[in-house]
């Protein structure tokens, strides 16, 4: 069984796990302190004592071979930096996710081989300003994507058989069909939205951003209209 | 009687008169309120013609000048005279003090007091005239009267009634208020030296030792030139006593000037943070709609970026000096103060002008101080509160937060989001980026007509480059409806769009829909 495991019991991590053990996840904590280690069993989590600095433990925690996600979230930016390194040299595969708490350790994490960074203050700030300029295109968004609802974002890899490699985004719509919904493209660098304005023609490895129900990005990633 | 009851009349006429009210404020504003911008270009007139008038002075020393430039100068002091008069009047509501003696007298069953009305109203007015500032506006009109001529070296208090107007220069006056036991203190200490040096040197040099110190006047011409290290020389000691005094004197008058300086700088320092406070303060007075954000910690300053981003005006607020001048660095309105004093808040000007508040220390309890404050001084605004404990949430709310975020649990929630769905945590965060070209938005639907609907054509939605991602439904609970391809389209009241396009499509397709297009 794949499993996940929680490098230090921050705020965040203690959170995370909150939910994780919401949704059933199977996880378990480990933390070099041992008090962390107290608070996350008081807590009703499967945690344990391990230093995992020395690559023996990583290994022996499951890195490598079971583990499939894991979160580097203690409280020391220095000790995630060197345990994010040696965990992504371990496992090339493994979905690492870690904290940081300022953009410059941010930089310095996605650097060492984090998947992605999470900076609390940061997605704090950020969503809550959204919801307050946007906050029905949030709500919805979130309601849609983030729950049962059959609609999903979908992201479509432009190969250079693809029947889209050299249509023009304007028009891309009219040649796909009607349940699907072109958002835009992310191309190399930059992200273009798909509106009657934008001159963009799709050229290969670009990434079409689509939503619609499954079933019909399923179709369109084959190469379907 | 009859005066007093005509007086009585013509108080009421003119408290129940809505014009004389309006204009009186209207004097007052230009007159005396420092937020005015009225107040600044009235200022801004009054140091040109002052400075005009003392052009005037200085020019008619050496040279002929033409009536008109006299006819110039007569107006200037016609204008300082209708000011001065002006102040006086707004100074105080002489008709309300007798109204409020004639009801206070009416309660009473007596008759309306006029003799002690008379001396209160005049003890009031009186105060104006003799205040300090009133006082330079006399002199610097009283002069230009024939019969006072020769007083028209007071001409050159005109120069300070530009501290009137300027309120920088006011604060920095104010250094000299406030150090007045210091300064008290030096002045006994320079009187003792420069009276004990001049009965020195006149003592033994006035006898005819030495021919420049024919009165005690010389002497201590003499001692204050001396203490003071200028030594212009064209009196200096002939005796040895003399010469003994003379280095004493200087010795300590060093000492004197260099406790001066040290009492005027660290004054100015003080008043200079404070000069700067209310530049920043007479910003933010400027300012329409803006948020305050207090604490410019982690979570502020992500929220300060966010807030310059989007073009909206905003001030912050924070207790650290290094906090403000880490922001101030960006270029932003930041202010060195306790955002819980309730002073500070009221000085913003927040209950007016201020969208909403974000208390976002790292504190809880300062957190809710800020709260508190905001919700005494208006209740009806909103503040959004960061909680450092979850269990802080609850409280934020019982004080009337409107929205509490627990920066922890929403990462967390970010985290679970990304674990599950990548691509669309990815893209949603590609939409909610607000970047130059295309955005995501929403438009809501009003109509006059709760019970009708609008039409919107898929031509209409392509003439503006609008792509519609769905509807949010409001008839019976919220129900989105994505992608809807239906030609053409019905909305109806309280629907919300969302569109993908270029804002000022975005706008312009929105003023359509309002005249009905």
């Amino acid at each position: 069984m794949q499993k996940m495991i929680i490098y230090g019991y921050s705020k965040l991590a203690g959170e995370v796990a909150k939910l994780l053990k919401q949704k059933k996840y199977d996880f378990v904590i480990l933390s070099n302190e041992q008090s962390q280690v107290q608070s996350a069993i008081e807590s009703g989590h499967n945690a344990y004592e391990a230093d995992l600095n020395d690559d023996d433990n990583l290994l022996k925690a499951g890195i490598g071979k079971s583990v499939s996600t894991f979160f580097c979230m203690s409280d020391d930016a220095n000790s995630n930096l060197f345990i994010t390194l040696s965990a992504r040299a371990l496992d090339k595969k493994l979905n690492i996710i870690a904290l940081a708490s300022n953009k410059e350790s941010e930089k310095k994490m996605l650097l060492a081989g984090a998947n992605r960074v999470f900076n609390p203050y940061e997605i704090g700030a950020q969503r809550l300003f959204r919801h307050m300029r946007k906050a029905t295109v949030f709500s919805v968004l979130d309601r849609i994507l983030f729950s049962s609802s059959k609609i999903k974002f979908g992201e479509v890899v432009i190969t250079e058989e693809s029947p889209f490699v050299g249509a023009s985004l304007r028009t891309l719509d009219e040649e796909i069909c009607d349940e699907i919904l072109v958002i835009g493209v992310q191309s190399t660098d930059r992200f273009i939205y798909d509106t009657s304005r934008s001159r963009y023609h799709i050229v290969k490895d670009d990434v079409l951003v689509v939503m619609g129900e499954e079933m019909y990005i399923e179709n369109l990633k084959r190469g379907d209209r | 009687m009859d005066i007093k009851a005509s007086l009585v009349k013509f108080s009421y006429t003119i408290a129940s008169s809505k014009k004389y009210q309006e204009f009186k404020a209207e004097v007052k504003e230009i007159l005396e309120d420092t937020n005015s911008p009225k107040k600044r270009y009235f200022d801004l007139f009054m140091i040109v013609l002052v400075l005009a008038t003392i052009l005037i002075l200085i020019f008619e020393i050496k040279h002929n000048l033409p009536p008109w430039i006299y006819a110039i100068e007569g107006s200037a002091i016609a204008i300082f005279i209708v000011e001065w008069l002006g102040r006086l009047w707004v100074n105080s509501d002489v008709h309300q003090m007798v109204i409020e003696s004639y009801e206070n007298a009416e309660s009473k069953n007596r008759a309306l007091p006029l003799g002690k009305l008379l001396k209160e109203v005049s003890v009031k007015k009186l105060k104006f005239i003799f205040s300090p500032m009133s006082i330079i506006d006399l002199l610097a009109i009283l002069p230009s009267y024939r019969p006072l001529r020769f007083l028209r070296f007071f001409l050159l208090f005109r120069l300070f009634k530009i501290f009137r107007y300027t309120q920088n220069m006011n604060f920095l006056m104010k250094v000299f208020v406030e150090k007045k036991f210091e300064f008290f203190t030096l002045f006994i200490l320079f009187s003792f030296l420069v009276f004990f040096a001049s009965t020195v040197i006149y003592v033994f040099e006035g006898t005819g030792a030495n021919d420049n110190i024919n009165s005690f006047y010389d002497a201590i011409y003499w001692a204050v030139v001396t203490i003071t290290t200028v030594g212009y020389g064209d009196i200096s000691p002939q005796t040895g006593e003399g010469r003994f005094a003379t280095i004493l004197l200087i010795v300590s008058g060093l000492g004197i000037i260099a406790f001066t300086t040290s009492i005027v700088t660290t004054a100015m320092t003080e008043k200079l943070a404070q000069v700067k406070e209310n530049n920043i303060l007479s910003q933010v007075s400027k300012l329409q709609n803006f948020v305050v954000i207090c604490g410019y910690g982690k979570m502020g300053k992500v929220f300060a970026e966010e807030l310059f981003n989007s073009g909206e005006q905003f001030v912050i607020v924070d207790i650290d000096e290094q906090a403000v001048i880490r922001a101030s660095e960006k270029d932003y309105l930041a202010l060195n103060a306790d955002a819980s004093d309730l002073s500070v808040l009221e000085s913003l000007n927040i209950s007016e002008n201020a969208k909403y508040v974000l208390a976002m220390t790292n504190d809880d309890a300062l957190n809710l101080s800020i709260i508190l404050s905001i919700r005494s001084i208006n209740p009806n605004i909103d503040v959004i509160a960061r909680a450092n404990h979850v269990s802080s949430r609850k409280k934020f709310l019982i004080a009337g937060a409107k929205r509490v975020i627990f920066p922890y649990e929403t990462a967390a929630i970010a985290t679970i989001e990304y674990l599950e769905q990548p691509l669309a945590y990815n893209a949603l965060e590609i939409i909610s980026q607000d970047n130059v070209g295309p955005v995501t938005d929403e438009i809501e639907i009003f109509l006059d007509d709760p019970q009708s609907h609008r039409e919107i054509t898929q031509v209409t939605l392509k003439k503006y480059g609008l792509k519609l991602v769905g509807i949010v439904k409001k008839g019976d609970g919220e129900v989105f409806e994505f992608n809807p391809k239906s030609d053409p389209l019905f909305v109806e009241d309280l629907d919300i769009l969302i569109v993908i396009g270029y804002s000022d499509d975005i706008a312009s397709f929105k003023t359509a829909l309002i005249k009905g297009k």
